[in-house]
């Protein structure tokens, strides 16, 4: 009994020291980064996309599907992805959890994710169609894997960190995903409300940036306390 | 090449398969030109096999899997066809320029699949222009074998001098291959629309115009010149100035759709005409100067009775 008393506290002892020393970081602590990213002036209006070219994708989408690049309702802007792009220290592990990102209805779902260097990216074709995965990163190795048959999931992994690594199917023109990579947790994509949550940032100050495919970046100072919130809004506009 | 000998007529048989292989590279030309155009080229990410079958499900419905498999399996179809020849010829054919020009095309055809397949699982954009090139010289490789395979090639129609061609006949050749393999960085530059403002784009203007130029001196020569060499040469000017009117089209349209967005099937097909007549004047012209250095020829009555 004493004996694993003493080795739960050697343990407590060497983590806290590992920890502290700034070595292997667990995010489940610190504060958090929350805000909201607005549109200034009218939003540009979404185009259909033309699926005449598969058959099975015009088939999938019967009352037709618009363009998911620039997703802005009330003048939030969805599909932003924010990162602490400046002061992060330290090492963190990746997720054990998978990233994962389906092709439905020829469409990539979700069209904006974040990833850490890593982590295994599960993606499955849910489509009555074939398609192919062809990631475009310039850290990384690109990779271009066909996945023919409905139901079928591939597993991929990024070797660098790079904001933001496109994935595209060159079967369907308009299909296409980013991913952010990071070698770090400290990532959020803009909900449909514009509303985003960066959790478990320890305490300092940073440079956040939001990203957004059509309209460029924003990036913000933020000063975060242990335990506290700090908001960071972004605005983005017509690019002139 | 001045001591080409031309040899008796090939059996009917070769020159037919000679003829079959050039129209069919054609064809893979044009196929090979729509790939580029529609930005076809990784929507079959595997080789050889496509999606790992031999034709992917429902290949023919999607524009762009059809585009690049209708594209190898032509492509399969030419790779057949001209191993079959050269096979032919140097089995059959006396003339040891022939036999290796067989061999050649072989050689020439196996590298250029291999190239479009590593091509696709290296996703190498610079092999993918390497193989844009390759497939021209390869249709002119197939071109001479046509030229010294065709009954006008042994049946000396015309005894005057073609020395006069054979130096700007040289010139033109290589000035149409230059002008292909920047063609061909052109069409592989990502942004159709910026393509006109890089410096490969003017000089591939001034290639053209040099080659307008020298155009109409060789026209004026080629008009002296009786026999195959002054026709082939004669319609090789015909199709550079068809070729400068469909660059000058290209660009326009190019501009035009910088400017308002998609031009959707022109296109796709205006700048792959542009590719395809290009390899047409590399074939003309490498028949013209193969013609020009052609030494006349004894006649014999044996031959003639070939002939007829």
């Amino acid at each position: 009994m004493m004996n694993l008393l003493l080795r739960g506290i050697a343990v407590t002892a060497v983590t806290t020291a590992m920890l502290l020393a700034g070595g292997v970081h667990i995010a489940d602590a610190g504060g958090s980064i929350t805000g909201t990213v607005s549109f200034e002036g009218d939003a540009p209006s979404r185009r259909p996309i033309r699926m005449s070219a598969d058959p099975a994708c015009d088939a999938a989408n019967p009352d037709g599907r618009l363009g998911d690049a620039i997703l802005i309702a009330d003048g939030k802007v969805q599909n932003v992805f924010v990162y602490l792009k400046e002061g992060v220290t330290g090492t963190f592990e990746k997720p054990t959890e998978m990233l994962k990102i389906d092709q439905k209805g020829c469409m990539y779902s979700p069209r904006i994710v974040g990833t850490m260097v890593g982590q295994t990216i599960e993606i499955t074709n849910s489509d009555s169609t074939l398609h192919n995965v062809h990631s475009m990163p310039k850290e990384s190795k690109q990779f271009n894997q066909a996945m023919p048959i409905k139901g079928m999931k591939i597993k991929k992994r990024f070797t660098a960190a790079e904001i933001m690594v496109r994935v595209k199917c060159d079967v369907h023109p308009w299909m296409a995903a980013w991913v952010g990579v990071l070698d770090h947790p400290f990532f959020a994509v803009s909900a449909a409300d514009g509303s985003f949550t960066i959790e478990n940032v320890p305490a300092g100050t940073y440079t956040v940036e939001a990203w957004h495919e059509k309209f460029g970046t924003r990036t913000a100072s933020v000063t975060v306390s242990e335990g506290g919130s700090v908001g960071s809004d972004f605005s983005f506009a017509r690019a002139n | 090449m001045s001591e080409l000998s031309t040899g008796n007529l090939p059996d009917r048989k070769i020159r037919v398969l000679a003829v079959a292989a050039l129209l069919m590279a054609f064809v893979l030309v044009v196929a090979g030109g729509l790939v580029t155009s529609r930005d076809a080229g990784l929507a079959v990410p595997d080789w050889p096999l496509s999606y790992g079958g031999i034709n992917p499900p429902r290949w023919y419905e999607i524009d762009k899997v059809r585009t690049e498999h209708g594209h190898r399996l032509i492509a399969a179809s030419v790779a057949v066809v001209t191993c079959l020849l050269g096979l032919a010829l140097y089995r059959n054919d006396t003339r040891k320029y022939a036999r290796t020009l067989g061999l050649a095309a072989i050689a020439a055809v196996l590298a250029q699949a291999l190239m479009g397949g590593l091509r696709v699982i290296w996703l190498s954009l610079d092999l993918a222009m390497v193989h844009g090139w390759f497939g021209q010289a390869f249709f002119g490789i197939l071109a001479a074998i046509v030229t010294v395979t065709s009954p006008s090639w042994v049946n000396d129609e015309a005894l005057e001098d073609h020395t006069p061609l054979q130096r700007p006949g040289i010139i033109m050749l290589s000035l149409i291959g230059l002008q292909l393999a920047i063609g061909v960085s052109l069409r592989h530059m990502p942004g159709s629309a910026g393509v006109l403002g890089h410096p490969l784009f003017y000089l591939h203007l001034l290639i053209g115009l040099s080659i307008l130029f020298a155009s109409l001196r060789l026209a004026r020569q080629a008009s002296r010149t009786g026999g195959p060499a002054g026709r082939t040469t004669r319609r090789l000017c015909g199709v550079l100035w068809l070729q400068v009117g469909l660059g000058i089209a290209t660009a326009t349209l190019l501009q035009l759709s910088g400017q308002e967005g998609s031009a959707g099937l022109a296109l796709s097909w205006l700048p792959t005409l542009h590719v395809a007549v290009g390899a047409g004047a590399l074939g003309l012209a490498v028949a013209g100067l193969l013609y020009a250095y052609r030494p006349p020829l004894q006649r014999d009555e044996q031959l003639a009775a070939d002939l007829n």
